[in-house]
């Protein structure tokens, strides 16, 4: 019996933490205001969400093609690609290559696919150190935590958390209300990273096939410096990453900075496209693209679900949920929290183990209306409620207690029948499980029902009753 | 079959399906900042939003806001790149400085120079390939004369940009791009918009992350001196 904690505990405990709720509210509010304020300024809001979406929509539609395409214009332009079906290939993949450089370091850039596949763990099993430099994983990774949200990874820490993590685990003493200190701190000591690391790793927003192209957004510059100062660069990208042309960067990066962190564009725009030509004085002299399946080309497949390939990785859908505002990312438990996490987990670890993430939704649709590139959320996380629900077997208790409702709901007479019955026995807390009791008061039946009320009024008024 | 043809294998057994979206052409509002003292304007300000420093001169004025800027911030220790005329000049303008200040040319391979780079230089001074207004953004095209880590390790970064060089938004700026170098990009195409900046520490923003912490962006104008 395992005995990590369950999803409803892990809710619960969260739900419980007056100071969690506290981070995650200032959190997503200050992020929620800066995504309305930064769309404000776009006349035609919905017509770019409209392209944002035709596009991913056709790149996920001939994807076969354009990673094709992506491959060999990286090979053409000296970027070495492989392909890696599960996230144990690609881990067997990476540490391959930083075992041929005798690589002893390696600094990370953002990336949330690296996450997915659990490679720190990989290489640390290897003796290779690897150490996050954007500042909220390196914070989230000096305290043996993972990320609680895909954009801000330390969004459940307050700053007292941030400058007792420096005192107790770096020895520096820190005045939680200098952030800039604590920055400086951060940016010395991952600075002296930078320049001994024998590989920098990345992850990929956008990979443009025309032009065999990796796109980096960033606002701190780790990204830029873990893909430049390293003699090699690695970068990661799930296979949904890719678009066609150059063009299409435009409206994917305006949609990204400003769902993902209110920004008409980030700090930086970093386009890759080839290692340190002969002439050149800096760079890497090796680059690597390791394309990552893990499941995807599975969701690819379906149909219904396919449409989760369009993903852009904003984090909006989860700035915008009721329920992680309220239980943030941690309770998950899974590396994608959050309405996208509920659709993404049980595609690629399994409904098994992730089944029960789509209990954490109260169907209000929200997610859906943020998502800048129109993914219909809702319909993907009720469709994969209803593949779970179907799965259970019919003589489930749940299952039993929907046939007989719809039985009884299909015959009125009986219907009405039971009304009176209801009405006439008291209904007591103890006819209900404590799971409803808990936080709800037992229903009590109205004294006429709504086709006794229909009925008397119709009466009243001298119209034939109609109450088919 | 490898891990590719097994997962080309997969993705290719639908059809292509092309989901019906209403097909918008997206048609962004012509910016209103479509003339020369417009764009300037608006560059001007996206720029200062992010906290860079701007400086507007004629081009004649560029050895005494370079002098002023020297002083100003004690730039003692200088990084240009090596090669172009600009190198050249700039070179030039900074020799007539005091004996203090000292310039370093970025005309040999990282590895020799990694210690300078890192740990003794104060200000970089680069050119670049254009100006977005839209955003305040600069683009640079590293080169073998004007490396990448010119703009990213020395803790100031000085642009030079000339009023020419500025285009309305990213659309503009990636299309001058694709008509220069086609499918056959740069090495690196870098979009500067700014100093390096986080808000990870409970959504504080605070400067100087990673990148440069400071942005200083010189607009100068080929004409007669503006205003």
């Amino acid at each position: 019996m395992s005995t990590e904690p369950t999803f409803s505990e892990r809710s619960d405990a969260a739900l419980k933490s007056a100071k969690l709720r506290h981070s995650f509210r200032g959190a997503m509010d200050f992020l929620r205001q800066k995504r309305r304020d930064a769309v404000a300024d776009i006349d035609d809001l919905e017509s770019l969400r409209a392209q944002g979406e035709r596009i991913r929509a056709d790149a996920v539609a001939r994807l076969p093609e354009l990673l094709e395409q992506l491959e060999s214009n990286c090979v053409r332009n000296g970027i070495n690609v492989h392909w890696a079906e599960s996230g144990t290939d690609a881990n067997t993949i990476i540490s391959g290559i930083a075992i041929k450089h005798g690589a002893k370091l390696v600094i990370k850039g953002k990336s949330m696919a690296s996450e997915e596949i659990h490679l720190n763990q990989h290489l640390e099993s290897l003796g290779i150190e690897t150490i996050e430099s954007d500042m909220g994983e390196y914070i989230v990774q000096l305290d043996h935590e993972t990320p609680s949200h895909i954009i801000m990874p330390a969004i459940h820490k307050s700053k007292e958390d941030i400058a007792e993590l420096f005192e107790n685990k770096l020895g520096i003493q820190c005045d939680a209300e200098d952030v800039n200190g604590m920055i400086a701190v951060g940016r010395q000591i991952l600075r002296e990273k930078f320049y001994q690391a024998d590989i920098g790793i990345s992850g990929v927003n956008f990979a443009i096939a025309e032009t065999g192209t990796l796109c980096l957004v960033e606002n701190e510059g780790n990204g830029r410096m873990s893909t430049t100062v390293p003699p090699v660069h690695i970068a990661i990208m799930g296979i949904e990453k890719v678009i066609p042309s150059l063009h299409d960067l435009a409206p994917l990066q305006k949609l990204l900075t400003r769902s993902a962190t209110g920004q008409k564009i980030t700090t930086y725009l970093n386009l890759i496209s080839r290692p340190r030509q002969p002439e050149e004085k800096d760079g890497p002299e090796e680059v690597h693209l390791v394309i990552l399946d893990n499941g995807r080309s599975h969701i690819h497949q379906d149909d219904a679900l396919q449409e989760t390939l369009s993903c852009i990785r904003c984090g909006a859908c989860m700035n915008h949920c009721p329920v992680y505002t309220k239980i943030g990312g941690h309770a998950y438990g899974s590396t994608y929290p959050g309405p996208i996490g509920q659709v993404v987990m049980p595609q690629i670890e399994g409904m098994e183990k992730h089944g029960d993430l789509l209990e954490a939704c109260s169907l209000n649709g929200a997610c859906g209306e943020a998502c800048p590139v129109n993914i219909e959320l809702p319909r993907l996380i009720r469709t994969l409620r209803d593949r779970k629900q179907n799965s259970k077997g019919r003589l489930s208790t749940e299952n039993g207690l929907w046939h007989a409702w719809s039985f009884t709901n299909q015959r009125p007479r009986l219907y009405r029948t039971l009304l009176r019955v209801l009405r006439l026995s008291r209904i007591n807390r103890w006819m209900f499980p404590k799971a409803w009791t808990r936080s709800r008061m037992p229903p009590k039946p109205a004294k006429r029902s709504l086709h006794e009320i229909w009925q008397a009024q119709d009466k009243e008024r001298g119209q034939k009753h109609d109450g088919t | 079959m490898t891990a590719r043809e097994r997962i080309l294998k997969r993705l290719n057994t639908r059809q292509a399906q092309q989901r019906t979206t209403q097909l918008e052409t997206y048609q962004p509002r012509k910016p209103e900042h479509q003339n020369k003292a417009e764009l300037i304007k608006r560059f001007v300000s996206e720029l200062e939003l992010h906290q860079a420093s701007v400086i507007q001169i004629s081009q004649s004025q560029r050895k005494e806001t370079l002098a002023k800027l020297a002083k100003e911030k004690a730039l003692e220790r200088w990084l240009l790149g090596y090669g172009e005329d600009f190198h050249a000049s700039i070179a030039n303008i900074l020799s007539d400085f005091s004996n203090s200040v000292h310039v370093e040319h970025f005309d040999r391979e990282i590895e020799s120079l990694k210690d300078t780079l890192f740990k003794h230089i104060d200000v970089a001074i680069t050119q670049v390939a254009a100006g977005i207004a839209e955003t305040g953004t600069l683009v640079l095209t590293p080169s073998a004369s004007e490396p990448r880590t010119l703009s990213l390790i020395p803790p100031i970064h000085i642009a030079i940009i000339q009023t020419k060089q500025l285009v309305p938004t990213l659309n503009d700026a990636l299309k001058l791009v694709e008509k220069k170098y086609q499918s056959t990009l740069p090495t690196n195409v870098l979009f500067v918009s700014g100093p390096s900046k986080t808000a990870d520490i409970q959504q504080t923003l605070a400067y100087g992350a990673h990148g440069p912490k400071e942005l200083i962006v010189i607009i100068e104008d080929e004409g007669p001196s503006n205003s």
